[in-house]
């Protein structure tokens, strides 16, 4: 016999009641009047440890059971679900969460990627040909695409330098766009669309203070070149595009109850680091563009150590002045992998080439 | 609609307050949660429904009052749809614009015109699914009455976007952004609107509130964040030179950081105290009235404390934290009734839905977190 309250859906009044029961059904004791209910039809909410136990009743009534819960649920047999008996116990608890960092660990390192590879290719390449073309016409409107006020001639070399540059079949049609912009200062980055664009003050970087296009100016703008190029052939664009899409809406789903910031910083660190991981690529495939083309990895850092330069010398870069350890996790935030990691890998690979000149 | 009016009669004396005490803990939590996120996890989202629900039991059920627990009757199936459609109408907004401008300006149309109907399709939901004493809540605020409510808030946060969008010039844009200073009238409105259309049994709340008081609340929760903003500021200031040297450099930035962080840790509980002090103590049902008695510092320090303690236990402190800021919220607020509970019954329902709108309801949507 156990005692329990009894709401029968129509008031709010807390009818005390008596429990009693039989192997097939619950009688309930109001007050003298008896209500037999088969246990089939009884539904019991998921027992937590200290909440009053609560039995769904047909027809909607409920009853509530404070003290005495353990002989309810011995005499209702309550078995446990599995995922029930996981929260009660510790080490179940503990072997979940186990389960859910493998679980984020692989998918951070295979499923995501893969995942991105696969909306990356399977989108289509017009796709890939309208947002570069949007995106080229708003860089239009936002004054970013200003015709070159470089010397026709020195444009005609350009031209030729990218027209020796491209793979013999590339994915698009790859096309290049000198502008004079200020807004871009010495810089270069591809649309999805293949297009290109160089900026005017890269170029004069590269020619040096005697502004001469010689050997050494070709073969740094043939470094950033094909970069570029590599970054259109290996689809970077959109594998971003797919890549923030996964992580935000994974992210969301799995840490959307934290505050809004916390929300947020997962898909904003992890995007980052794919971001240097696509720049390494890139510039694996920029190198062997350029080998295919006479030239060598060590182009390519000689032209990161000129923009490095160049950028301290503007003041734009603190990174510098920041103590080591300070550099390096900003470094792993940032978007761009230090400039040393890059430089450093291709001077490796510029050592792997047979010295011949 | 049926409702009880408070008969003169009625000993104002007889008002007692009604014991309030949450039975649950924060280590119990803590292991329903883990386990819930890691199967969340496991299915890539899937799972997130059934553990909502569960967690919605956890606290209804472990919240007694008056000798009697709530419940929440929701169902994994409905849940699960709504975050679907929502996770569909986020990515629309993310992207929309990216295709066209005329496909973003479609989406955002679509998203006015359908987010007060959501916004209210997650209050009945979570209303008319959730007891007390074998007696559903409901919310009876017409579809008409979201959109009064709830479209200011909406435009002010896709104005911007949608003026940049159609290539609005920039000062039209800024000029938008000014409208933000509206915001606390604007959250007023819809809180208000939360408030006025509660329904228990055949009870129906109604509040005293109006979307202007927000105005104090927000100003006074400015202030706590630039004052401590400043504290900190001249606390980096004077560290730095008194150290000097390489850390004179850096110091300033953390500075920077940690005031900024303060500022939002300080200003948010002090507001969210506020706003709660302000609806609660101004609603009330016939005959049941409460008292909210959110202490604004002990507040900020409750949650100062769970914001530290879940950072360096890289999250894993956060259900204790839930469990904590729950049961502070009970216990500063007071239930007080003059009505016995035998006079409170159930809603006649007319029809359909007790809400009395005559529409047929599209199933409804639980689009909240």
């Amino acid at each position: 016999m156990i005692d329990a309250l009894y709401y029968d859906g129509l008031s709010a009044t807390a009818h005390p009641v008596t429990l009693t029961f039989s192997p097939q059904s619950l009688t309930l004791n109001h007050g003298g009047a008896l209500r037999s209910i088969p246990r089939a039809q009884l539904a019991l909410g998921e027992p937590f440890a200290r909440a009053g136990l609560a039995l769904a009743l047909p027809g909607g009534g409920r009853i509530e059971v404070h003290s005495g819960r353990e002989e309810l649920l011995a005499l209702l047999n309550y078995r446990p679900g599995r995922i029930e008996r996981l929260q009660a116990h510790w080490p179940g608890a503990f072997a979940g969460m186990l389960a859910m960092l493998c679980a984020l660990w692989f998918g951070y390192h295979h499923g995501i990627p893969a995942a991105t590879e696969h909306l990356a290719e399977a989108m289509p390449v017009d796709v890939e040909l309208s947002i570069g073309a949007a995106a080229e016409t708003a860089l239009t409107d936002k004054g970013l695409l200003v015709p070159s006020r470089l010397s026709d001639e020195r444009l005609a070399e350009l031209q030729a330098l990218f027209k020796r540059l491209q793979p013999a079949a590339p994915r698009l049609p790859l096309r290049l766009v000198v502008s004079s912009a200020p807004a871009i200062r010495a810089n270069a980055f591809a649309l999805p669309n293949g297009t290109i664009v160089l900026a005017d003050e890269l170029v004069r970087l590269a020619m040096g203070a005697d502004n001469q296009w010689d050997r050494e100016a070709e073969r740094m703008v043939a470094g950033v070149l094909a970069h570029e190029i590599a970054h259109v052939e290996q689809r970077h664009n959109v594998r971003v595009l797919a890549r923030s899409s996964l992580l935000l809406g994974g992210s969301w789903a799995l840490f959307g109850d934290f505050s809004a910031v916390a929300a947020g910083l997962p898909a904003l660190v992890a995007q980052m680091s794919y971001s240097r991981d696509m720049e390494t690529e890139a510039d694996a495939y920029a190198v062997a563009l350029l080998r295919k083309n006479g030239y060598s990895a060590g182009d390519l850092a000689d032209l990161f150590e000129l923009l490095d330069q160049y950028v301290r010398s503007k003041g734009l870069n603190a990174e510098d002045e920041l103590p080591r350890w300070m550099r390096d996790s900003l470094s792993y935030l940032g978007s761009h992998p230090a400039m040393d990691e890059r430089v450093s890998t291709l001077r490796d690979m510029q050592d792997e080439e047979d010295p011949v000149e | 609609m049926e409702s009880t009016h408070i008969e003169p009669g009625f000993d104002q004396a007889a008002e007692r307050e009604l014991d309030a005490v949450f039975t649950g803990s924060g280590a119990e939590y803590f292991r329903i949660w883990i386990v819930n996120l890691s199967l969340t996890v496991l299915t890539l989202g899937i799972y997130s429904a059934w553990a909502k629900v569960r967690r919605l039991q956890y606290f209804d059920r472990n919240t007694v009052l008056d000798g009697a627990s709530f419940d929440f009757h929701g169902k994994p199936w409905a849940v699960l749809r709504g975050r679907l459609l929502a996770v569909g109408l986020a990515l629309g907004y993310h992207y929309g614009f990216g295709f066209s401008a005329n496909t973003g300006l479609a989406i955002i149309v679509a998203l006015l015109l359908a987010l007060p109907l959501l916004l209210r399709g997650a209050l009945r939901f979570r209303l008319s699914n959730t007891s007390y004493r074998g007696l559903h809540l409901g919310f009876s605020g017409t579809a008409r009455q979201a959109y009064l409510a709830y479209l200011p808030m909406i435009l002010l946060f896709t104005l911007p976007t949608l003026l940049q969008g159609i290539g609005a010039p920039l000062a039209v844009v800024g000029l938008a952004g000014l409208l933000w200073v509206s915001w606390p009238a604007c959250h007023g409105l819809f809180k208000c609107y939360q408030h006025q259309h509660i329904q228990y049994g055949n009870l129906d709340s109604r509040t005293g509130a109006t979307a202007t008081e927000f105005f104090g609340p927000y100003m006074k929760a400015s202030l706590v964040g630039v004052l401590g903003a400043f504290a900190l500021a001249a606390i980096g200031g004077i560290a730095a030179a008194a150290i000097g040297g390489e850390a004179a450099t850096y110091l300033p930035i953390m500075a920077g950081l940690a005031t900024a962080y303060v500022a939002y840790l300080a200003s948010g509980p002090f507001l969210q105290a506020s706003i709660t002090n302000l609806m609660w103590n101004q609603t009330d049902f016939q005959g049941v009235r409460f008292e909210s008695t959110m202490a604004p510092w002990p507040y900020i320090r409750l949650q100062a404390k769970n914001a530290i303690l879940t950072l360096l236990t890289l999250g894993l402190y956060r259900p204790f934290a839930a469990v904590a800021t729950y049961r502070y919220r009970l216990a500063h607020m007071a239930v007080l009734a003059i009505v016995p509970a035998g006079t409170v019954v159930a809603a006649t329902a007319t029809g359909a839905s007790a809400a009395g709108d005559g529409a047929a309801d599209l199933l409804d949507f639980d689009i909240s977190w």
